[in-house]
């Protein structure tokens, strides 16, 4: 590379200067009482864009197109976690991105049958899906 | 810590430290302690109740013994109902997660190599980017831009959040449509919050202003000084008799004299009025010199070094600091007012920092004086401000005001842009951000003329300013704390530069076309 060249990479690269990322106004999970957006690839080719719900060692649990959905890791291709940057697949997410993705859940505390009984019933859907 | 973030910056990221002005910023959640007897958070926080329904807190909320305080909605499993809520008994409550902004500060010096791609202004402009201080607006002048004002100049965080009100020369074109250009110039991230205009229709004769609340005023039997003196001795009458170009500035005596004990200037005014009024108006065209630009960013900001990160991005965040430096800035900065009753000054009116950019005009209500002569002091910070007027009207009424909401916004490429309009058009929790090199056109209808009337923007927002590279190199950085001492600091640095600091802060605005 010339010395113009680099001069020039090098003043483009300060003038890259910019402030990048979002304040809590403009994060979704801390403005809405939605739990973060997901997006799931399975391993069937089906997919399915939604709200995450809940998260534990095996399988992630969220709300699709007015669906419960529980989706087993084993059947899972790739999720995407776009508020969070994070992604992960059929390993699950890593310990060091698994709480920060359980924070951003709806129910970070998980879904006990109560409240799984209760979440089914308000959306009016006789037992959980399971995702294929 | 410092000291092992600048080793990171130095060894690791040579390259991107040569030219990098960026800074990355994400937000933080935290889970709240709820074992505590007492907390407050004043952020944004969303609660996880036992019966699944959710709760979110727009302002944050306070934990007192078992109840959580603060004003919420709660929300339903389904999420299509909610319903406010004040209190909530800490049993019912799973947990609570707290939002912050948080910055980081090798993830920073990384982005610039990253963001070049996509980054293609002012190649020139940031190697000394000293530019800064609000979006600015330009009316459109048979083809030229005219600087109309600068908005919310000292909002440099949100809770500093601020509305400003400033007169426009120009008004609307054939169609009765006011347009202004909307310009990202600096090295700042601009949040703005609220575009509108005043309008007010009065007599050929009379001048609109605001005053110092942003309330307008109309004024008429308008009158120069008979007498103006500076604290130096100087008769300045004829410089401020007319809005004319030729401007006060601190005298170089009264500026080598500043000192920690004695930082001031004054201007003392002395007008004739007519015995029957009752009240008056004084005018002003003003603006702010660098100097409290100098104060922002080398004595507030560089010489905090990488630590002026944290400070804007979470100290500001906290009431209590914000509110220190607030009280600070009010009691030392600013232009303060005081009419002569017997022997004594009374001060009679406070005037904020208007920003160094656009000429600014406004009217201070003062008592009328019981003689037929009204003495008036004008004191602040040595050679702060530029003054090109100071006249009297002594006769003043308010006038009945006509709010135009924002029409439309057009982006560069003159598309019209539905979301920045929804940004924009309302003082919400919506902001229309906008970084530098960036422009937009806000248009308003005004409606047809039908005689003399004059507009004035309302805008509302904040900024936050980029952390320049040689911030980041400060030797010896040390917390901010607000003093006397340190204007003094930045009236001695002003001292030093101030002969050459205004043709570069002006030659390294970031071009937006």
């Amino acid at each position: 590379m010339s010395r113009s060249a680099l001069l020039v990479l090098l003043t483009a690269v300060g003038v890259s200067g910019c402030m990048f990322g979002t304040t809590p106004s403009g994060f979704r999970p801390a403005t809405a009482p939605q739990g973060t957006a997901v997006v799931i690839q399975t391993r069937g080719g089906a997919t399915l864009r939604g709200e995450m719900l809940a998260i534990s060692d095996t399988a992630l649990t969220m709300a699709a197109s007015g669906r419960i959905v529980l989706v087993p890791y084993a059947v899972l291709n790739s999720a995407w976690l776009p508020d969070l940057g994070a992604r992960f697949d059929s390993r699950g997410p890593s310990v060091r991105s698994y709480e920060r993705v359980r924070l951003h859940c709806r129910f970070p505390q998980g879904t006990t049958p109560e409240l799984l009984e209760r979440l089914l019933e308000a959306y009016d859907q006789p037992e959980l899906e399971i995702a294929s | 810590m410092r000291r092992r973030l600048i080793f990171m910056i130095v060894t690791g990221l040579s390259l991107s430290f040569v030219a990098s002005a960026c800074v990355f910023r994400g937000t933080r959640t935290r889970e709240v302690d709820l074992g505590q007897s007492f907390a407050t958070v004043t952020s944004r926080a969303k609660a996880h109740l036992v019966d699944g329904t959710t709760v979110m807190y727009r302002d944050g909320f306070t934990l007192r013994n078992d109840t959580v305080y603060g004003a919420g909605l709660r929300y339903d499993l389904t999420l299509t109902s909610s319903t406010l809520v004040s209190i909530v008994p800490v049993d019912s409550v799973v947990g609570i997660e707290s939002f912050h902004t948080s910055v980081n500060v090798p993830a920073t010096l990384l982005g610039s190599a990253l963001g070049t791609v996509a980054t293609t202004f002012g190649v020139a402009a940031l190697a000394v980017a000293i530019f800064g201080s609000c979006p600015t607006f330009y009316a459109d002048s048979a083809g030229a831009p005219v600087l109309e004002a600068e908005a919310f100049s000292y909002s440099i965080a949100p809770l500093f959040e601020a509305r400003d009100v400033d007169r426009l020369r120009f008004g609307a074109d054939s169609d009765g449509v006011l347009r202004l250009e909307v310009r990202n110039e600096a090295a700042e991230t601009h949040y703005i919050n609220h575009l509108a205009l005043l309008a007010v229709s009065h007599a050929a004769p009379e001048w609109i202003v605001p005053d110092q609340h942003g309330e307008p005023i109309v004024a008429r039997d308008i009158q120069p000084p008979v007498r103006a003196r500076d604290r130096a001795g100087r008769d300045v009458r004829s410089v401020l008799s007319d809005a004319d170009g030729r401007v006060f500035s601190t005298d170089n005596a009264t500026l080598a004299a500043a000192n920690t004990e004695d930082l001031r200037d004054h201007i003392d005014l002395a007008f004739a009025t007519p015995m029957e009024a009752d009240s008056v108006v004084l005018l002003l065209k003003t603006r702010n010199s660098l100097l409290g630009t100098v104060l922002l960013y080398d004595v507030m900001l560089a010489s905090q070094g990488v630590e002026a990160i944290d400070w804007l991005g979470e100290d500001l965040q906290q009431i209590g600091s914000a509110l220190a430096l607030g009280e600070w800035y009010v009691d030392a900065m600013g232009l303060r007012v005081a009419v002569r009753e017997r022997e004594t000054w009374r001060e009679a009116a406070w005037m904020r920092d208007v920003g160094p950019i656009a000429w600014n005009e406004i009217g201070l209500m003062l008592p009328a004086p019981t003689g037929d002569t009204l003495h008036v002091r004008l004191s602040f910070v040595a050679d702060a401000w530029r003054i090109d007027r100071a006249a009297l009207a002594t006769g003043v009424r308010r006038p009945d005001t006509r709010l135009v909401p924002l029409a439309r916004v057009l982006d560069a490429g003159e598309t019209h842009n539905e979301h920045a309009l929804a940004a924009a058009r309302a003082a919400d929790d919506r902001y229309l951000q906008t970084t530098p090199g960036q422009h937009f056109t806000a248009e308003f209808d005004v409606g047809p003329r039908e005689g003399p009337r004059t507009f004035m923007l309302v805008s509302q927002g904040y900024y936050i300013e980029w952390v320049r590279r040689e911030w980041l190199r400060t030797p010896d950085p040390a917390p901010f704390t607000p003093s006397a001492a340190r204007i003094a600091d930045a009236v001695a640095r002003w001292r030093q530069v101030r002969a050459t600091y205004e043709r570069r802060f002006f030659e390294s605005r970031f071009p937006v076309r």
